[in-house]
C-alpha cells in the first residue's frame, strides 16, 4: 500500500447530503485504519466565513467571472495549504466539493467548460470523484442555506445537468455518479448511498 | 487561526472510535470553516508505532521475545506520540485544522501503570509534550467494556482480563486526578447510550470552542 493518501471528492447540488456522506466515508476509512481529513470548498482559509463572502457577493451583484475568480483562488489555497500536505503524510482527504462545483454552477452561469478547464490546469486530479445526483424537486428546503444565488432551483437544475456531463468531459478522471433516487423514484436511505460510495472507494484502495 | 486538539480516551470497548467519528460530524457541520483531521495512536507510520502494532498483534520477528516491561512499552508509545505530534498533529493545528485523536497520553499512563510502571514517572515522561486542548475520558465499568468487546469480536475473554481491565480503569481515573489541575480533562459516563454520550461531548466541545447553545 502506498504511503500517500488518496484524495476523494464528493460533488452534487445538495450540501447536506454531500457533507453527511463525506463524514460517513471518513468514518469508514478511519475504521479501516487510516487517518482522515474531512474538508470542504469553498474554504474559509482567508479567515472569513465562505457563506458570508458568497452572500455579500450576491448582494453586491457579483457576476459569474467574480465567482470563478473567488472559487479558483480559494481552491489553489485549499490544495496547497491543506490537501497536498495531508496527502503527503498519508492522510486520506475527503472533500465536500472541488473543481466540479465550479464546472457545474459556473457553466450554468454561462461559462464555457474549456475556459474553466484552462483555469484549473495543473491542479490536483482526485483519485475518485463521486457525484451524488438528486433531482431538484427532491431537495429539501433548508432556510440557512438559501441566501446566496446558488440556492436557486433554476440554477440548481442546470448545475445538475452539468454534473452529469462531467463524466464524459473528464474522460481521464475517475468520476462515478451515484443516484440518490432509485429506479422507482424513491429516495435511497443514507446507508444505501453510503454502501454505494464505499464500493467505489474500496476499488481505489485495492488497485 | 490555530486549531484545537481534542482527545478521546478510554478502555477498549469504551466507544472512543464511535464518539470520535460523531465528533467529526458535529464539528464539520457546526462551522463551515472547520476542516477536521481524525487520527489515532499508536500510529502506523513511525518506526515505534510499527513496532507497537506488530507486538500488540503478537507478531514477533525472528529472535524477538515477548517483552512485559512497562517502561519498554511506555517508551515505544511516547516516542510514537512525539512523532505523531511533530509530524501530524502540530502541523495540522498550525494550519488551523481541528484535530481529533482517538487516544493519546492518558492511555499510556493508564495501561503502563496498570502493567506495573510508576504513574508519576509515566506522567513525567510526558512533560514538555503538547497538551491537548481537551481530553474526554469515557469512563465505564471494566465488565461493560469486556462485554462490548466480546460482542464485537464474537468471543468471550471475560475472566482472563477482568482484573487487568479494572486496574486500567482505576489508573485512568488516577491519572485524571493527577493531571486535571493543569489540563482540561472531562470524565464522562461512557455507559450511557451512544447518543447521550455524544450530547455530553458536544456540551464540552461547545464550551471549548465558545459555540453558543443550540438554538
Amino acid at each position: 500500500m502506498s504511503n500517500k493518501g488518496k484524495f476523494i471528492v464528493l460533488e452534487g447540488i445538495d450540501d447536506a447530503i454531500l457533507e453527511d456522506q463525506a463524514n460517513c466515508l471518513g468514518f469508514y476509512l478511519f475504521n479501516k485504519g487510516y487517518h482522515t481529513l474531512t474538508t470542504r470548498e469553498p474554504t474559509s482559509l482567508e479567515g472569513r466565513d465562505s457563506r458570508k463572502v458568497l452572500q455579500e457577493m450576491s448582494r453586491k451583484g457579483a457576476e459569474a467571472f467574480d465567482y470563478v475568480q473567488y472559487f479558483v483562488k480559494d481552491r489553489h489555497k485549499h490544495i496547497d495549504q491543506l490537501v497536498l500536505p495531508a496527502l503527503g503524510m498519508g492522510v486520506q482527504v475527503i472533500s465536500s466539493r472541488y473543481k466540479y462545483s465550479t464546472f457545474a454552477f459556473q457553466r450554468a452561469q454561462g461559462f464555457d467548460l474549456d475556459e474553466l478547464n484552462i483555469l484549473h490546469r495543473n491542479l490536483l486530479v482526485p483519485d475518485l470523484v463521486m457525484v451524488l445526483d438528486i433531482p431538484v424537486h427532491k431537495l429539501e428546503v433548508r432556510e440557512e442555506s438559501r441566501s446566496d444565488i446558488f440556492h436557486n432551483s433554476n440554477l440548481q437544475r442546470e448545475a445538475r445537468e452539468n454534473y452529469l456531463l462531467l463524466k464524459s468531459y473528464f474522460m481521464e478522471e475517475n468520476i462515478a455518479v451515484i443516484s440518490i433516487v432509485d429506479s422507482d423514484g424513491k429516495t435511497k436511505t443514507r446507508e444505501e448511498v453510503h454502501q454505494e460510495a464505499v464500493a467505489y472507494a474500496d476499488r481505489i484502495y485495492t488497485k | 487561526m490555530k486549531g484545537k486538539l481534542t482527545v478521546l480516551e478510554g478502555m477498549d470497548g469504551s466507544g472512543t472510535t464511535t464518539q470520535a467519528s460523531l465528533l467529526v460530524k458535529y464539528l464539520f457541520e457546526k462551522d463551515k470553516a472547520n476542516n477536521i483531521l481524525l487520527t489515532r495512536e499508536p500510529t502506523k507510520h513511525s518506526p515505534y508505532g510499527k513496532e507497537l502494532r506488530r507486538r500488540l498483534a503478537g507478531e514477533l520477528l525472528e529472535g524477538e521475545e515477548v517483552i512485559d516491561d512497562a517502561d519498554y512499552w511506555a517508551d515505544l508509545f511516547i516516542n510514537d506520540r512525539k512523532w505523531h505530534l511533530d509530524n501530524f498533529v502540530l502541523p495540522a493545528l498550525d494550519k488551523g485544522q481541528q484535530v481529533i485523536s482517538d487516544r493519546h497520553k492518558l492511555s499510556t499512563i493508564a495501561y503502563q501503570s496498570a502493567q506495573g510502571g510508576d504513574i508519576d514517572e509515566l506522567i513525567r515522561k510526558h512533560e514538555g509534550l503538547y497538551v491537548p486542548d481537551l481530553t474526554l475520558l469515557l469512563d465505564l465499568s471494566a465488565e461493560m467494556c469486556i462485554n462490548r468487546m466480546a460482542a464485537m469480536r464474537g468471543k468471550q475473554e471475560y475472566f482472563e482480563h477482568l482484573n487487568l481491565q479494572e486496574r486500567i480503569r482505576e489508573q485512568y481515573l488516577e491519572a485524571v486526578e493527577k493531571l486535571s489541575k493543569a489540563e482540561n480533562i472531562a470524565v464522562l459516563d461512557g455507559s450511557k447510550p451512544i447518543g447521550e454520550v455524544a450530547e455530553e461531548i458536544r456540551r464540552e466541545i461547545d464550551l471549548l470552542y465558545g459555540y453558543g447553545p443550540k438554538s
